[in-house]
Parts: C-alpha cells; structure tokens; sequence
C-alpha cells in the first residue's frame, strides 16, 4: 500500500489578540490508501484544525507550516487556484453541523451541481443525472424530488446524506469527516456512519474521521490518532490503542469511557419489591398536546402531542431514566411534572396530589420537595446575579423567616457541598465554567432541602471528563441526601451507569419501562434493542461483530 | 389593506378634532369657502357616513378642494407636484441602492482592512449627518464655492440641477444600506454553507455569485421598505432648500399656512404610497427567501 | 467578595475598549458642558441685537466668537440654547418612547399567546404610517409647543423598542433560569424584577441610546422646516434653516450649528454601536470553560 497522504511536522497557529496560539504541534501522520484513519481527542485538542489546514480552510488568522503530500502533491502553500483543484474532487469534507453547512437559499440540485460543474466537463443533463443517482445511493427517497428542494426540508440526518452525496459526486480518493455524526440522535449516527463505510467500500475512497468519541473510532477505524492540547499522544492500528494503549492519555480515555460504556454484565435478578416503596410522583394517562402556529388562515389547526397517554410512577428512593431520542416528549414530561408545563388530559399525581386540583400555595408546598437541574449550565443561572444571590433566592421564596447568619451559613455549606468554597459567592455565572455553572445549578436545587431531584439532561452539555465528576457528584449527593431522582437523558451509558429503573420514551409515548438491567440486557421491545445497539462502544471486536450482523440483517 | 383604512381614518378624526381645524367655523371663513367645504365634506351628515363618503371620494381620486389655492383641488395639486418628487426619490434610492451595496461589499470583502475602516468612518458620517444640513453644505461648496453646478431651481428637470438634490437625498440612505450590506456579507461569509463551497473547490467567484449574494441582500431588500420612507421625509426638505415644486414644497407650504385639506391629502396621498410599496417589497421578498415562499 | 453592579460594570469595560465610542463619549460630555454653562461666559443674551454688528464674521475681540446673525444676535449664546433644546428633547422625548416601547413590548412579551400577537399586529399596523407626516400634522392642527413636540416624538419612535423588548423579553422567558425560579418557589412579581427586568437592561440602555439621536434628528428636521421650536426660543434645526438661507453672505450662520448637531448625532451613533456590540445579547460571548 502507498501513502495516499502524509504530513510531516505540521503546525497550525492562530493569532488572536496578540497572542499566539499554538493549534496543532508538530504533526505526522500517513494515510493508505483505502484505510479509515480516525483523529480522537476532546475539545481543543487540535483534531479539527489539521484537517481544515490540510484543506486550506483556516480562519484568517491561522497559518500552516510544515508539510502535507496528498499523492505527491503539496498542499500547505498551495495557490488557492491549484488547492481549488483538489478539494471537493480528489478530497471531499463533510461538517459537524449539518444544519447550517448547507445554503438554505439554493436548492439542493443546485449546490451540488455546483461541484460537478467546477470540477468536470458533464453537460447539464447528465450533472443533474449524476446527482440524482448519488441522492438515491446514499439513501435519499424521491431524489427526483429533492433535487429541487431545499436543505431545510430535511431532517439533520437527511442534510448528512446530502452532504455526503454532494462529496461523492466527483469519485475522490479521500473523504474528511470532521464530526460527522455529533449533531444527530444515536439510531441516526448508526445509519449514518453505515453509510459512510458503506460508500467508502463502494468508491474505495481514504476516510478520514475526526470525533471525540472512542466508541465511533472502534467502530469505523483501521488505524487511530490521538490527539490532545495539539500534540500526538499516541497512533496505531485501532486493536492496539484499544486493547494495548501505550500513552497514559489514551489509557485515562480508554478508562473513562470504559467506565460508563462497558459495566460488567449482571443477570438481572427482582431483589426488591416495588410495592412496598412510597410513590412520590404517580401519572396517569398524562397527555400534552401543543397548538402549532396554522399554515395558512383557513387551515385546521395543528396539533402535536408531545406526552401521549403516559402513565409512570417514581418510587422512593430510586433513580429513574427516562430516556429517548430527541423529540420523544422526555423534557416535556419532566416539566409537566415541576407543574411548568399544563397538562391537556390525564392526571399527574407528586407526592400525593393532583397537580391539576391545587392552587398556587399547595404547588408552592410541593415544589419545596421537588426540584430541578437544567441541561444548558449557562442559560439556567441569571447571568445578572451572583452565586449568592441564586443560591439565596429560594431560601427567601421557601424559609422567609430565616435568619441572615443561618442563610448565610446554609449557602456557605451547600457550595461546599457541591465541591465549590465561599469565594464563588461573589461570583457571576460568565466568570465560571460550564461545570462550576451546573454544580451551582445543583446547589440551587439542593437548598430547600428536596426529597425528589428531577435532572433534564443535566450532563448532556459537559465535555466527556467533567461530566463524569458531575456524575459522580450526583450519586454522592443522592446517597447521602436519600434523594429520590428523575434522571432525563439522551445518554444511555450515563443513564446505565447511575438508573435504577429506565423507561424508554419514542414520540411521546413509552416503549418500555422497567429495571435497568432488565431494559439493557433483555429488551422486550425492537425499538429499544435498536437504541441499545446503536450506541458505539469503545471496544473494536465488539463493534465490528455489530456491524457484520447488520450486513447481514440487510 | 386595513392599514390603509386606519390611516384614513385617524387623519379624518384628527382633523375633526383639531382645534380652529377646518370644521371650527368659529374662525370667519369666506362664505364660499365654508359652503364648499360643507358640501365636499358632507357636514350636515352624521360621522360616519362622513367618514364614508370621504373614504368614497378618496378611491375616486377626489381629495377635495385646496384651502390655499382656491382654484385648485387638491387632486390637481398632487398631480403636478408628485412627478416632481417622483424623479428626485427615484434617483435617490437608485443611487442609494446601487452606491450603497457596492461600497458595503467592497468593506466586506476586505474586512478589517484600513479601506473597510474608512468606509465605515465615512458610512457613520453619512448616518449622522441628516440631509436638510448636507444640503446646504453641499450648495457651500460646489455652488457657492467651485461654483461649479447650480445651487436650485427645477429647470424642467435637466440633469445639471438635479445632480445635488439628488446626491443629499441619497447619501444618508447610501451610507445605511452600505454598513447594512457589510454586516450582512461579512455573517454570510462567515457561515458553514460557505465553507462547505470552499471545501468543493469553488472559487471565490463562484462562491459570491452563487452563495454569498442572496443571502447578502434579503437585509437590503427588507430595508427598502424603511428606506423609502426616508427619502420620502428626506425629499421633503430638499425640494425645499433646492427650491424644486415637488410634492414636499407644497406640503411644507400647507403645513405652515394651516391648508388642512391639502396636508391631510398628501399624509393619506403619501401613506397610500408607503403602504403599497411595503406591499410589493414583502411579495419580492418571499420570492426571494425560499423559507418563506414555501409558507405561502 | 466584589460587588459591583455587573450591567454597569459591563457597558464600562466594553465602553472604554471602543475607542471610538470612548472618543464620542467624552466629546459629548464636553458638548454638553459647553451647552450648559457656555452662555455664563458670553456677554450677550439670546434676543439681543447688537446694532452695531449685524451679520458679524466670527471674531474673538468683541465676543461674537461665532459671529452674528442677519438680526445682529450672537450666534455663540443662539446656538448652545439651540442645543440645550435639541439635547433636552433629545432626551425627555426618548424618555417617553423608552417608557411606552418597555412597557407595551415587556406586556406583549410576557403575556405571550393571543394578546401578544394582537399586540405586535397592532405595531405592525403602526410600523407602515408615514409617522413624521403625522406629526407634522399634528402639529399644524394643534399648534407648535415644546410639550406636543415631546410627546408627539416619543410617540413615533416607541415601536421599535417595544419589539426589540417583547422579542427579549419572550427569549429570557423561555430561559432555564425562569424556569429554575418558578420551581425555586419565587413569585411571579418577583420573576419579573428580579429575573425578567435586569435582563431587559442591557438592551435598553442599548436602544437608549440609538433612539437619542433619532429624536433629536426629528426635531431638528421639525425646526428646519418651521414646524418645531418657536422664535424668540430656537433649536440647532432651526438655527441651521436660517443659515442655509444666508449662507451666501454670512456661512458662519450654518456652519456652526451644523458641526454641533452633525456631532451630537455622531456621537450617540458611535456610542449606541459600541454599547450595542457589548451588550446586546445576540453577540454575547460564553464564559470561559
């Protein structure tokens, strides 16, 4: 095999304000040809901006030195004229944000005939007949259709198929995937990342994958790049930075995702009773719907239900799941059960009463057992008060009565409770980072002393390695509280790492509910066998026996 | 549309109301006057059905007779003055328009650059600096001064008196779309769509013409409606310091002289004519912005 | 622990890194010195006529340092009253637009739903008035006074805060904090000031200061034409009208408040662009992680 391309002491820096930054350090690679290379690191760690120097897409104050022979040719100092040559027809990118790499104001066919006409010398039929048959081939239904359409018509996963369509068009040697995958939902990924080892086979094209996920590497890699702070930590085929890691970075990664991914398999045996704990929230038959703005004057109004005829109890004392791909109405339950959202039909019953049957002070009562921490750490603290003011706000609204030094002691105690000292208090929410944020956002919630945690997506916003601390200060607090928690996620490691029972929500409605291992290990339902088997792992045999039996199923 | 009837109306109650307004006889009025004003505006009626056959008489074109130019209607004042004003604003904004874009994207394209700080210095300038005083200051130079193109008149409309009213119009308005049109390109050129072009080998050309330009300027059309408006206002002081006998002059000559029928004319005269022109420009607008012709 | 009141503190940190806006800033303190306390130092009055020096080019021996006007009146005493009118309806008329925009647009914006939409139509309906015609009109039925002039200007210029305040308003409504704070037990009064309101600041002061110039740009162009302030009492746009008509003669009569009010309005505008890029939400930076 011959290197298709090669970096030799590549750099990328960036100046900003002055300073330098110094984006990708010394730098070397190799790339076969028909090999899947993968670059891994979290964020900052320079995975994206080699690949945007290699295709001379770095912002105006990035400059790249050193060297990068992609089939002999030069690419770093290349004129744009010749560079323009080679990207978009021996190389080919697609983007992390399907949503917004595409123009919304030209239709599809437009765009990517673009490429063919920049590129080849197909007259106009035969463009709009190549792209046709590329939308059908990455699995684009009516292309006929979409070719005249517009990208905003399209789900996030379908713009994915667009845009790797439009990489195909021109048969290049080289595909760069930078993220290609983070923005979707996980049954989405599944798909998508099918398609591209798919296509990869079908054109024998190089792949290229950047991602920050261990368990997207093990499964479409042959070979690895680790990455971190915009140096190399580590590279080899994939079995071997799996199974044999040498740096301790990669080891600490491995771990890490380990951690959550791969927990030992546990039969499944009914220790406790259920009927004997308290249930502190009760649904039944809970349904929201929303009135969505009308399309025309005349037309019927639409509707959509977001909670479909839900019925759920939380016991006592447990941690329950509840996840579900976006859309599945997971947050919207979580705020119907605050009393933040009306329900339309059905009963919601927390601790004991209707939420639809009381008034303002009995909610008030209830809501000073309950309490919530949000997804986003940034929007859920008023950027306009200071940590002791958020912290203070709901011993003024629950214990007015307090004294001054006794709120103060209680707000000094609850920051450390969460990992913090006193001197955050002064403290505004854009002075700290996405992690102090959330465990001020839990401290918050801790104050009046609750007995139920509802948590909507509360780690789904945090980088890999502080999510896990958030974790595990979640479970320490709810040990030592006794609390009982509704844990709402996309994630289905974190939600196995730390649920007793999981109830599994699609469009609204539940799939399937039970204990944890029970839903993880023996699946009733396809639907949640599929989510389940959808979610990578760090673990390359693994993964590659996934991926034979789904050949195989098709 | 009902915009429209709101405007009628309010102007048709304040005029009723205004104190020593036409409807006050209080005031002595020649007998000719107040019996023409009685039979035009229908005085003997009940309100409403005043109201109604003013509404009646405006669809026919009939705005009723001037206070000030007896032998006139206010129609036939219209009539004469708005081709006047009609050619002045129309350059303007083309002007405007085409002046405007082109430096914006200029500084755009250059981003940064001392050129791109420059235009926006200037562009600020020409925000700041209203036109009733660039008028005469541009008369203070190239008239008084370099005597170099006439300091007013209308002279029939030739292009020699009609080059600094014109340029006086339009350089506020030419300053806005050009900062508009800088911040709008330098949003585009700086969105995912464009560096997807980059990255299929496009060139720069391809990817302004193709890419960057639709989106550029949807905030630029959407301004149009604002910016006639403007010129609108605008060409009111300039006919007025140029001495041209536009549709702003005889208004401002109303104003002043209390001709209510004749100023209550060209405000109804004039709203109809913003109204109908933001009309048009949302319709251009979604044929241009597929989001929205996809709601229709 | 540092208190410091965080909105402030941010329109003086983003403030002072503008030059230009910090340029604009003190240059309009200035100006507003001079308009206050300048005609202290002048020996003239505003309506007295200088027999002897009619039409007088600017001299620094007799006093006139920026001349006279045709009526022999010192055009230095003229043009800072003329601003301190311009200035204060600048600011009483912005005062008024601010007031009816926050209120009606917070309304709009927290009520949501029906009357929300029933609200903005309504603006929308305003929005396509030719409204300085209208004010004219206003003012040719009833008659030119200061008070109507604030009023009729504040008025007009409220839409535009009324929707940039109910689109605000309903973006932090929707924010997780609001939400934290309802199930923190915290009133809805209390949301409002506490969580809503502080907000909302930002943006305000923002719009403050782009509405100032506005309104002094629409008395002005009243003066210019005749219709705003009335004589013995005189504004920069009327100063400028009558200058523009003798300024074959005697240019000092429009070149002086001509620069005053061209650099009062670009002032406000640096200093509304700078305030604008600091805080309004949109391009608001993240916290470090």
């Amino acid at each position: 095999m011959t290197d298709l391309l090669a970096t030799k002491k590549l750099n990328v820096k960036f100046r900003s304000r002055g300073e330098i930054i110094h984006a990708v350090k010394d730098l070397s690679f190799k790339l076969s040809d028909d090999e899947v290379l993968g670059i891994v690191g979290e964020s900052g760690s320079g995975k994206s901006q080699t690949v945007l120097s290699i295709m001379g897409l770095l912002e105006t104050n990035g400059s790249a030195t050193g060297s990068c022979l992609f089939a002999d040719k030069e690419l770093i100092g290349l004129p744009s004229g010749e560079l323009n040559n080679v990207r978009g027809n021996e190389i080919a990118m697609i983007f992390q944000d399907p949503m917004s790499s595409l123009n919304p104001y030209i239709t599809i066919g437009k765009q990517m005939s673009g490429v063919l006409k920049r590129h080849t010398r197909m007259g106009n039929k035969e463009i709009k007949e190549r792209c046709i048959e590329m939308l059908d081939s990455v699995g684009i239904g009516k292309p006929q259709e979409r070719f005249d359409g517009y990208s905003f018509e399209l789900s996030g996963g379908m713009r994915q198929r667009v845009m790797i369509a439009s990489a195909l068009l021109t048969n290049p040697k080289l595909l760069i995937a930078d993220e290609p995958t983070t923005a979707l939902d996980v049954t989405v990924q599944e798909k998508i990342l099918d398609l591209i080892l798919a296509v990869k086979e079908r054109f024998k094209m190089s792949v290229i994958m950047i991602t920050h996920d261990l368990g997207v590497v093990a499964r479409t890699c042959d070979q690895v790049l680790v990455m971190k702070n915009g140096e190399l930590q580590e590279s080899g085929n994939t079995e071997a930075i799996f199974y044999s890691p040498k740096a301790d970075y990669t080891k600490e990664l491995l771990k890490k995702s380990k951690e959550i991914n791969l927990k030992e398999q546990q039969k499944y045996t009914e220790t406790q009773d259920p009927s004997i704990k308290n249930s502190l929230v009760k649904s039944t038959n809970a349904k929201v719907n929303f009135v969505l703005p009308k399309k025309a004057l005349f037309s019927a109004e639409n509707i959509l239900t977001a909670v479909n005829e839900i019925s759920m109890e939380t016991h006592e004392g447990e941690v329950l799941g509840i996840v579900g791909e976006s859309g599945s109405g997971k947050s919207t339950l979580a705020k119907t059960i605050l009393g933040l959202q009306k329900l339309s039909s059905g009963q919601v019953e927390v601790f004991g009463e209707r939420l639809s049957e009381i008034n303002k002070k009995e909610l008030k009562e209830i809501r000073k057992k309950m309490q919530v921490v949000f997804q986003d750490p940034f929007s859920s603290l008023n950027p306009r008060m200071t940590v002791f003011e958020i912290l203070k706000e709901p011993l003024d609204s629950f214990f007015p009565s307090m004294t001054k030094e006794s709120a103060q002691k209680d707000i000094e105690d609850g920051l450390m409770e969460v990992g913090l000292t006193p001197e955050y208090l002064g403290r505004y929410p854009h002075e700290l980072s996405g992690g102090q944020c959330q465990r001020v956002a839990i401290a918050r919630a801790l104050m009046p002393k609750p007995q139920l945690l509802i948590c909507d997506e509360a780690v789904s916003a945090l980088d890999a390695s502080i999510r896990g601390e958030i974790i595990d200060l979640l479970l320490r607090i709810k040990a030592e509280k006794k609390l009982t928690m509704i844990f709402i996620a996309h994630d289905l490691a974190v939600v196995r790492k730390i649920c007793d029972r999981v109830i599994v929500m699609q469009s609204g409605k539940i799939v399937e509910q039970g204990p944890t291992e029970k839903v993880f290990f023996e699946p009733e339902k396809e639907y949640t066998a599929n989510l389940l088997s959808a979610v990578p792992v760090p673990d390359p045999k693994m993964e590659r026996e996934k991926y034979i039996k789904r050949v195989q199923a098709k | 549309m009902p915009t429209l009837l709101i405007l009628i109306c309010l102007a048709f109650f304040l005029v009723k109301a205004a104190p020593g307004g036409p409807f006050d006889f209080e005031r002595s009025l020649p007998e000719e006057v107040e019996a023409n004003l009685r039979a035009a505006y229908n005085l003997d009626d009940p309100v409403y059905l005043q109201l109604a056959k003013y509404i009646g008489n405006l669809l026919q074109g009939d705005f009723g007779p001037s206070f000030q130019y007896r032998d006139y209607t206010v129609t036939e004042l219209i009539s004469t003055g708005f081709p006047v004003s009609l050619r002045l604003g129309v350059a303007a904004i083309l002007l405007a328009l085409f002046f405007g874009s082109l430096i914006g994207s200029v500084a755009a394209l250059n981003q940064n650059s001392k050129l791109d700080y420059g235009v926006m210095f200037f562009g600020m300038i020409g925000i700041s600096i209203p036109n009733f005083v660039m008028a005469p200051l541009l008369v203070l130079f190239f008239s008084i001064g370099l005597k170099a193109l006439p300091a007013g008149g209308y002279n029939g409309g030739d292009f020699y008196h009609m080059i600094l009213p014109v340029v006086s119009l339009a350089l506020p308005q030419m300053a806005y779309i050009a900062r508009l049109t800088r911040g709008s390109m330098i949003e585009v050129l700086s969105s995912n769509f464009v560096r997807t072009a980059k990255a299929q080998g496009l060139s720069t050309r391809t990817i302004l013409l193709s890419h960057v330009l639709k989106p550029t300027f949807l905030p630029v059309v959407s301004y149009l409606g604002p910016a006639t408006a403007a010129i609108i206002t605008g060409s009111v002081v300039v006919e007025q310091i140029f001495g041209l006998p536009g549709l702003g002059r005889y208004f401002v000559q109303g104003a002043l002289n209390r001709d209510y029928t004749l100023v209550m004319g060209v405000v109804v005269f004039y709203g109809c004519l913003i109204i109908v022109f933001n009309l048009v420009v949302d319709t251009l607008y979604g044929f241009i912005d597929p989001k929205i012709k996809q709601n229709r | 622990m540092r208190k410091t009141n965080s909105l402030l503190n941010d329109a003086w940190v983003a403030l002072s890194k503008n030059k230009a806006a910090l340029i604009s800033a003190t240059t309009m303190a200035a100006m507003v010195f001079m308009v206050l306390f300048g005609p202290i130092f002048s020996p003239y009055t505003i309506d007295e006529t200088d027999w002897y020096k009619i039409s007088a080019a600017p001299s620094l021996l007799d006093g006139h340092i920026f001349g006279t006007d045709d009526l022999g009146r010192d055009l230095f005493v003229r043009t800072m009253f003329g601003g301190r009118i311009s200035l204060m309806v600048g600011l009483v008329a912005t005062l008024v637009s601010v007031m009816i925009g926050v209120t009606y647009g917070a309304v709009a914006g927290f009520m949501g739903g029906r009357i929300d939409a029933l609200m903005m139509r309504f603006v929308d309906v305003l929005y396509a008035m030719p409204f300085l015609f209208f004010v004219i009109l206003l003012m040719v039925f009833f008659g030119r006074s200061i008070f109507l002039i604030f009023v009729a200007i504040g008025a007009v210029n409220w839409l535009d805060i009324a929707r940039i305040v109910r689109g605000q308003t309903l973006n932090i409504k929707g924010k997780e904090y609001v939400d934290a704070a309802k199930t923190g037990g915290v009133s809805t009064i209390k949301i409002i000031m506490k969580h809503i309101v502080p907000n909302l600041l930002g943006v305000v002061v923002v719009y403050v200061a782009l509405t100032v110039p506005q309104v002094i740009l629409v008395e002005s162009f009243l003066s210019f034409l005749g219709l705003g302030v009335q004589e013995p009492m005189t504004s920069w746009g009327a100063l400028v009208n009558q200058g523009a008509r003798q300024m074959e003669s005697s240019p000092w009569m429009l070149l002086f408040p001509a620069i005053f009010l061209a650099t009062t309005l670009f002032c406000f505008n640096f200093i509304g662009d700078g305030l604008r890029d600091a805080l309004d939400p949109k391009d608001r930076t993240r916290g470090n992680d």
